[in-house]
C-alpha cells in the first residue's frame, strides 16, 4: 500500500466519533475503495513526475484548466445547486447540517475555481478568466463524470452525495498529497495548498453524513449505489488537475 | 493612484476581483485563505472596483 493512503486512512478514515450500524457501513465501503484509492495514489505519483521530467511548463495549463472544468463557476453551480435541491424543502429540518455542509461547499469549489483560473493568469496563458469560457478544456471533461448533471440525476437522494463526498474528495486529498510531495512548484502550490484543507473538510462530510445517517438497509442502499457507480473503472479515474487522465488537453 | 486591500478589513468576497477591468486583483499566492491582493504594477487606479466592496474601508486609492 501506498505510505501517503496508509497515513490518510490512519490519520481521517479510520478513527470514529461514535459506533454504530452507519460506521460498519462505512468500514465495509471502504474495503471496496482502498485498492482503486491506492492505484489512484500511484497514478498521481507517476504523472507529477513525469510532468516535471517533460521540462516544459504546458502541463501546468492542462492541470489548471481541468480544474476549471470541475470547479470552475458553471460546474460548482451545477452540482451545488443539484444537491442542495435534492433536499425537499418538507425534510429540511431532518437533513439540515447536510444542508449547511452544502452551502459551505459552494464558496469553496468557487474559490478552487478562481485558484486553477489565476494559475492561467499567472502563467500567461489568458488575460482574464473570462477568456476560459470560451475554452472547451476548461468547461468539459471526457468521462461520464459524477461532477456531471447526468450521473447526479439517478442519485437524488439526499444521502447519495455522501458516497460521492467520501469516495471523491478522499481521491482529490490523496491526488493533492502525492503531486505536493513531488511537485514543489510556485503556480502548483498555489492552485493545491487551500484545497488540500478543504478537500479534507468535504471529505470528513462524507464521513459524518455515513457514520450518521446511513443506519438501516434503506438509507443505506443509496449509498452504496454510488460506490457502485464510482468504483466502476471508467468513473474513478481523477480529473488531470490532480494527476489523472481527465481533461484539460487539447480535444481531439 | 492605485488601489489597494486592508487586510485587516477585507472579507474576501472576490467582487473587486469581478469589477477590475485590468485584472489586477488576484488571490494571494499560496495563501490558504483565499485572501486577494491588488498587483500594483498591473493596476491604473481607475477605481472602478470601489463601489462594488461591501465593507467601507477595505479598499483604498492612494497617490504614487
Amino acid at each position: 500500500m501506498q505510505p501517503i493512503l496508509e497515513d490518510f486512512l490512519t490519520k481521517w478514515v479510520y478513527p470514529v466519533g461514535f459506533a454504530g450500524a452507519g460506521v460498519d457501513f462505512r468500514m465495509r465501503q471502504t474495503e471496496r475503495c482502498i485498492p482503486v484509492w491506492d492505484n489512484i495514489v500511484a497514478g498521481a505519483l507517476k504523472t507529477a513526475a513525469a510532468d516535471l521530467k517533460s521540462g516544459r511548463d504546458d502541463w501546468k495549463a492542462a492541470r489548471a484548466l481541468a480544474g476549471y472544468a470541475v470547479e470552475g463557476p458553471c460546474m460548482s453551480i451545477k452540482q451545488m445547486s443539484t444537491q442542495i435541491l435534492s433536499v425537499t424543502v418538507d425534510e429540511q429540518p431532518k437533513y439540515i447540517d447536510l444542508q449547511r455542509m452544502r452551502a459551505r461547499q459552494i464558496w469553496d469549489e468557487v474559490k478552487h475555481g478562481q485558484l486553477h483560473a489565476d494559475v492561467l493568469i499567472r502563467g500567461g496563458w489568458v488575460k482574464r478568466e473570462e477568456e476560459l469560457m470560451d475554452d472547451p478544456r476548461a468547461n468539459t471533461q471526457p468521462k461520464l463524470a459524477y461532477f456531471g448533471m447526468t450521473s447526479m440525476f439517478p442519485h437524488i437522494h439526499p444521502l447519495a452525495r455522501a458516497g460521492q463526498h467520501y469516495f471523491n474528495e478522499a481521491t482529490a486529498c490523496l491526488s493533492i498529497t502525492a503531486t505536493l510531495s513531488v511537485v514543489d512548484d510556485p503556480l502548483i502550490r498555489h492552485q493545491l495548498r487551500s484545497q488540500e484543507v478543504e478537500e479534507m473538510m468535504h471529505f470528513m462530510e462524507g464521513k459524518y453524513q455515513i457514520d450518521a445517517y446511513a443506519l438501516t438497509p434503506e438509507d443505506q442502499k443509496p449509498i452504496e449505489e454510488v460506490f457502485d457507480f464510482l468504483l466502476k473503472p471508467w468513473a474513478s479515474a481523477p480529473t488531470r488537475a490532480l494527476g489523472g487522465a481527465g481533461g484539460g488537453e487539447p480535444p481531439a | 493612484m492605485k488601489v489597494r486591500i486592508d487586510q485587516s478589513l477585507c472579507i474576501a468576497c472576490g467582487l473587486c476581483r469581478e469589477a477590475c477591468p485590468e485584472g489586477a486583483v488576484h488571490p494571494m499566492m499560496q495563501e490558504i485563505h483565499h485572501r486577494f491582493e491588488v498587483i500594483e504594477k498591473e493596476c491604473t487606479g481607475c477605481g472602478e472596483c470601489l463601489p462594488y466592496c461591501p465593507v467601507p474601508g477595505a479598499l483604498e486609492q492612494y497617490e504614487t
